[in-house]
């Protein structure tokens, strides 16, 4: 019924100590498209590396359409018709839309040594319109185009070799919605043409929407193949980890549930040149969303409410004291926290402990007449590391030794020393496995249940639906609509009012 | 391991080098005339490195330390006239108003800590000369206080009240939190320039006391006063093993080990009566030894 | 592992390196752990008195000559020096002072950089109950003045008498028939220029010539340069400039602003304390036609009666003061003779012998004195063998 275009098996892969791959099999059908999850350092991407020729497997024999194949390049790979799209750039700079989508084959168009520009141009214009990027212009430098053009430029450079397998390793975390549609689309217009899709992604909802089957690796080995009717995400998050979620991911509840108190007002928010005329209330208790495209202004929108960037005009006021919010020493001597989207750098202090992170904002707090004791640091820094579940050998670790997830939870036990009441988040669950997401879930839920404020932003519209008692849109730097939780909203709803 | 190993040079040589002399100087080196010396000798730039530590720690330089160490005996000295006591209480509100001046001309002009820093150096000489040329600044009194409790008393104050204040307070923990990471430190709600312009200010107080010291040595104050202060103070930390770009290793024990290492090798090399050609060749190899491995390459891939 | 082995053996190799080239050295100190090839005069530390030489450095003309004659004389007296190089604040040269009296010198000589130093040091050195004697620079300050001379470890002072030179060089420009000059004049606040100020002065006063205009010297060229364009601007009729130094650039400052002038060469004429570099051609060319230095016999002979004393030669039971007058030079050959011969380390003016004579218990501040009296061009000549 489906014929079988590549088949590995019992794939190793070792780096030095680390076992990437262990013993994982793994068949590509014609016309179909699998998907392939697991948390960071499952195997997934390494495994596709080996079958995009990348580089070769420590063990394990592969076969294409019937023979063996052991490619030696990326580019051996590529001539045998298996393309590899990734998250970094592929395309090169310094050359034109047309050189870069002819890399490697100019000799099709050269007499004598010269390439036939006007041939090669022509070439090019057409493989461009046939991927709907008319309004590319072959001749011109490709740093000329945006990253996400230049995306589109080389995975129609893929598609105009006709592969037979098309590997999509998380291509579209880096692209916005009209992009990532385009690559939706691809995908169906390439299925159809029989060709085998292989698509790893975080993204679980994009997974289910897009995969015949599901594969699913964890620390390396394969766990468990998902069918078509069966996948969703929440199975797939149970295998990529390993155990219950215990219940839920997300929060439990489908209404909107916060007090009436307000506890912070932004007024008529402007900021030259990133928004304007930003007006919200935060009310105690209250998950308060805000969603939007990357560059609608948001992440400034956060920054500028917790006072580090200042506003050309309106107010952020809290209720209680009427105190505005004007430099960031202000919000936290008001027990406002803010978590930026840039954890490494702007939130970790790297070469520092991590007691030395946890009791960074709280020292007022920690004082014993004029001086800040090391025994009491390390009483909070302890506490709140457990209270976080932070996984380390001991507090005077270095926080740059500690893992994405981990660090992330360094930084909510900051803010939670400080008796944070009211939390600004941005994107709090970006790279970070599947496990402590939950765990951040869990605890942003409890946080609305004990009377604290979150106003979070995230890129995640799922997250969004997922935890927030409302969500305000926000497009080009203004304000659009309001949403309310409920059941019954959906991404696409949101979409509509962002872009 | 490597880091381990790292912390230990700064006093490892301190400890070799003190071992050497004193194995072979015929016992010259642990006299207590010459332990003396060497206490005395250190007093100015050790004192100066307590304050400097903290602007360090933050990651700037203080350039303006000999200018600012001139200028402040200068004022202190036609003002006071003479008067000890009022002396030393001029000296450190000048030396304050040098850290100041500095902080302010960094923060609100926007200019490079260390370039401010030179101006007020290049300022507080040239103030300093012209005052010294129109009219003679000996200070005979001051000479009375050249003694060794003196300074052990002076040592040991300035020390443990840096000592403190770096590891105990905001004052000094902030500074190195804003060297690691002033992104991160102004998002934690720390108010940068406030605590920059507060490691000035400490560093101030200390060159005014150092301004003092290096009076009650020299019994005036001349055109040279406080010559080469910054460049002694920054190769004396160096020697102690502090980060360049401060942040959160910076020890005050670099102070100590540090300026000691310093004199002692002046020292030692003087009680040797090695050939004189051979002594800055000597001392400059056992600098680019030191500082070489004492420098943390690791530091500089954390932070991209 | 390896860092720490490498460092010991870097360190071990400093040691042994510090050992053999402090033993080369007519002062060095053999640390008593390593005594290269049978040293058979023995405890080489315990008989041979030590002078510490406090110097402000080797590499220019006066101190390189100085470095080289003073280890001569310790080499032919069999006494070690021991040398702290670079001193230029009083706190530096205590420190060392303090240090080359631990290390066990029983005397110490310096050139006090500020006047403070003398008090300082003196202090030092007689709580060490150690002998010190300075040159090169006199005591204006009364209360040190005082405070130093009841010292009764101060041995020698000997300071220039630059008043007579100054006024020697007036003279030689009104013997040529000039009556209108200008003067570059000195810091009052150091004692070096007070006197140079007032031998100019005097002798103009002395010799009936009148000053026109002055302005007080400096280190910054650009001072130098607008002021002699300003004299020349506002006092045609000036025909010579006299100036009390014309070291750290001051003079060649002077001769290429004349020259630039577009005055006709030679045409005004120049009388410089100092020598400095182009001298001869400036001589030569007609604008420079006198000038004066050599101050380096003063440093000898200070450090050569501190050598005496030390060996128990009491010259005289108060401090022994005696000034020099530096070198006049009042053509190009004489400063020819002087480029030459003069603050030259390879040129010992003073032979073995002579420096054997001033040691001993028959010598009184009288010779010390001739020695001084007798330095001129023609004891330059004789020293080293021309007509």
């Amino acid at each position: 019924m489906e014929e079988v275009v590549l088949r590995a098996k019992n794939m190793f892969k070792d780096f030095g100590a680390t076992k990437a791959v262990v013993d994982v099999t793994i068949e590509v059908c014609k016309g179909c498209v699998l998907g392939l999850v697991g948390e960071n350092g499952s195997g997934k991407s390494t495994l596709s590396s080996m079958i995009a020729g990348v580089y070769p497997p420590t063990k394990g024999e592969m076969t294409y359409l019937g023979k063996e194949y052991k490619p030696k390049s990326v580019l051996d790979a590529r001539k045998s018709g298996i393309q590899y799209l990734t998250q970094e750039q592929g395309t090169i700079d310094g050359m034109t839309v047309a050189e870069n989508i002819f890399l490697g084959e100019e000799a099709q168009f050269s007499k004598f040594g010269n390439v036939n520009m006007r041939k090669l141009n022509q070439h090019a214009r057409e493989i461009l319109n046939n991927n709907g990027l008319d309004y590319v212009d072959p001749s011109k430098p490709i740093e000329y185009y945006s990253f996400e053009d230049r995306k589109m430029i080389e995975t129609a450079r893929s598609l105009s070799q006709q592969p037979n397998i098309l590997i999509i390793d998380e291509t579209t975390t880096a692209l916005s919605q009209k992009g990532r549609d385009r690559i939706y689309e691809i995908i169906a217009e390439q299925k159809e043409k029989g060709t085998a899709v292989v698509i790893i992604s975080h993204a679980l909802d994009e997974i289910e929407m897009l995969c015949d089957e599901v594969m699913v690796l964890r620390d390396g080995a394969y766990i468990d193949t998902i069918r078509r009717d069966e996948i969703n995400p929440q199975i797939m998050r149970q295998k990529m980890i390993g155990r219950e979620l215990g219940g839920l991911y997300y929060r439990g509840d489908v209404e909107s549930t916060y007090e009436e108190e307000v506890v912070l007002s932004v007024e008529n928010l402007s900021v030259d040149g990133l928004f304007s005329g930003i007006s919200f209330d935060l009310h105690k208790g209250e998950i308060l969303g805000i969603g939007g495209l990357s560059e609608c202004g948001m992440h400034e929108l956060l920054k500028t409410v917790f006072g580090a960037i200042k506003p050309t005009s309106g107010t952020v006021r809290i209720i209680e004291g009427g105190i505005h919010l004007t430099s960031t020493a202000v919000s936290v001597k008001n027990k406002v926290a803010y978590i930026p989207k840039d954890r490494d750098k702007e939130s970790l202090f790297q070469a520092t402990s991590i007691k030395d992170n946890i009791v960074a904002v709280s020292l007022d707090n920690l004082k014993t007449g004029m001086f800040i004791l090391p025994k009491a640091e390390k009483k909070m820094a302890n506490e709140e590391a457990a209270r976080m579940e932070v996984k380390m050998q001991s507090v005077e670790q270095l926080a740059s030794d500690l893992s994405g997830g981990n660090k992330q939870k360094v930084v909510l036990a900051k803010w939670l020393a400080n008796n944070t009441k009211i939390f600004i988040m941005d994107c709090p669950t970006r790279g970070i496995d599947v496990g402590v997401k939950a765990k951040i879930y869990k605890l942003m839920d409890d946080l609305k249940h004990q009377g604290i404020s979150i106003l979070m932003v995230s890129e995640e519209m799922i997250e969004l639906i997922g935890m927030a008692d409302r969500i305000i849109t926000i497009k080009g730097g203004k304000q659009t609509r309001e949403f309310i939780r409920s059941a019954n909203l959906t991404e696409a709803d949101i979409i509509e009012a962002i872009v | 391991m490597r880091k381990q190993f790292r912390k230990i040079v700064p006093l490892a040589g301190l400890v070799i080098l003190i071992a050497v002399f004193s194995l072979t100087t015929d016992g010259k080196f642990t006299s207590a005339n010459n332990i003396r010396s060497i206490i005395m000798q250190s007093a100015i730039v050790l004192v100066a490195a307590v304050g400097t530590v903290f602007v360090m720690a933050h990651n700037n330089l203080d350039f303006s330390l000999g200018g600012a160490c001139a200028f402040s005996s200068v004022a202190a000295y036609l003002i006071s006239g003479g008067n000890m006591y009022l002396f030393f209480i001029l000296c450190i509100v000048f030396g304050v108003l040098c850290g100041l001046l500095t902080s302010l001309i960094h923060i609100k002009g926007r200019v490079p800590a260390f370039m401010s820093g030179m101006c007020i150096m290049f300022a507080g000489r040239g103030i300093a000369q012209t005052a010294v040329a129109s009219r003679s600044m000996l200070l005979v009194s001051a000479t009375k206080l050249n003694n060794l409790w003196v300074f052990i008393a002076i040592i040991a104050v300035v020390f443990t009240i840096g000592f403190i204040l770096f590891n105990y307070t905001k004052i000094g923990k902030y500074q190195k939190l804003i060297g690691t990471n002033p992104k991160a430190a102004e998002l934690s709600g720390i108010s940068i320039s406030k605590y920059k312009m507060l490691a000035f200010i400490i560093s101030g107080v200390t060159v005014g006391i150092a301004a003092w010291l290096t009076i009650i040595r020299s019994g005036s104050v001349s055109a040279n006063t406080g010559l080469n202060l910054e460049i002694d103070v920054l190769l004396a930390l160096s020697l102690g093993g502090i980060p360049m770009s401060g942040g959160s290793a910076t020890k005050m024990r670099s102070v100590f080990i540090g300026t000691l290492i310093y004199f002692i090798l002046n020292n030692g090399l003087t009680l040797w009566g090695l050939n004189a050609n051979y002594v800055d060749i000597v001392k400059a190899a056992f600098f680019l030894f030191t500082v070489t491995i004492s420098i943390d390459r690791s530091q500089k891939t954390l932070i991209e | 592992m390896k860092k720490l082995v490498s460092m010991f053996l870097i360190v071990a190799m400093l040691c042994t390196f510090a050992a053999c080239g402090s033993s080369d050295d007519a002062g060095g100190t053999s640390p008593s752990s390593s005594n290269p090839a049978g040293d058979t005069t023995t405890d080489s530390g315990a008989d041979k008195y030590k002078i510490g030489m406090i110097w402000y450095g080797n590499t220019d003309a006066m101190g390189g000559t100085f470095y080289a004659w003073a280890n001569r004389a310790a080499e032919v007296l069999d006494v070690e020096l021991v040398w702290a190089l670079g001193s230029y604040t009083t706190a530096d040269e205590l420190a060392d002072c303090e240090n080359l009296i631990n290390a066990g010198c029983d005397a110490i000589y310096f050139i006090p950089m500020d006047t403070a130093a003398n008090l300082q040091l003196g202090n030092a050195c007689q709580e060490a109950g150690v002998f010190w004697a300075i040159s090169n620079r006199d005591i204006i300050d009364k209360e040190i003045y005082e405070a130093v001379y009841s010292n009764p470890y101060f041995v020698t002072h000997i300071y220039d008498n630059s008043y007579d030179v100054c006024k020697d060089m007036v003279k030689v420009l009104a013997d040529e028939g000039y009556t209108k000059v200008c003067m570059i004049s000195g810091d009052p606040t150091d004692a070096m220029m007070v006197d140079r100020n007032a031998g100019f002065t005097d002798g103009c006063k002395e010799y009936g010539i009148e000053i026109l205009g002055t302005f007080q010297s400096s280190t910054d060229s650009a001072v130098i340069v607008d002021g002699v364009s300003n004299f020349l601007t506002l006092y045609p009729e000036m025909e010579a400039i006299l100036a009390v130094s014309g070291t750290a650039g001051v003079g060649e400052a002077i001769i290429s602003t004349l020259e630039g002038s577009g005055k006709e060469q030679g045409s005004i004429k120049v009388a410089a304390f100092d020598t400095f570099s182009g001298n001869e051609k400036a001589f030569e060319d007609g604008w420079l036609v006198t000038s004066c230095g050599g101050y380096t016999s003063e440093c000898l002979v200070s450090f050569l009666s501190l050598i005496n004393r030390v060996k128990g030669n009491e010259v005289s039971d108060s401090v022994t003061t005696l000034t020099l007058a530096p070198l006049l030079i009042t053509s190009a050959e004489e400063m020819e003779i002087f480029s030459q011969y003069v603050d030259n380390p390879e040129v010992f003016l003073y032979s073995d012998e002579v420096i054997k004579s001033l040691v001993g218990s028959d010598v009184t501040a009288n010779d010390y004195q001739a020695i001084l009296d007798d330095w001129s061009i023609e004891f330059v000549k004789k020293a080293v063998g021309i007509e």
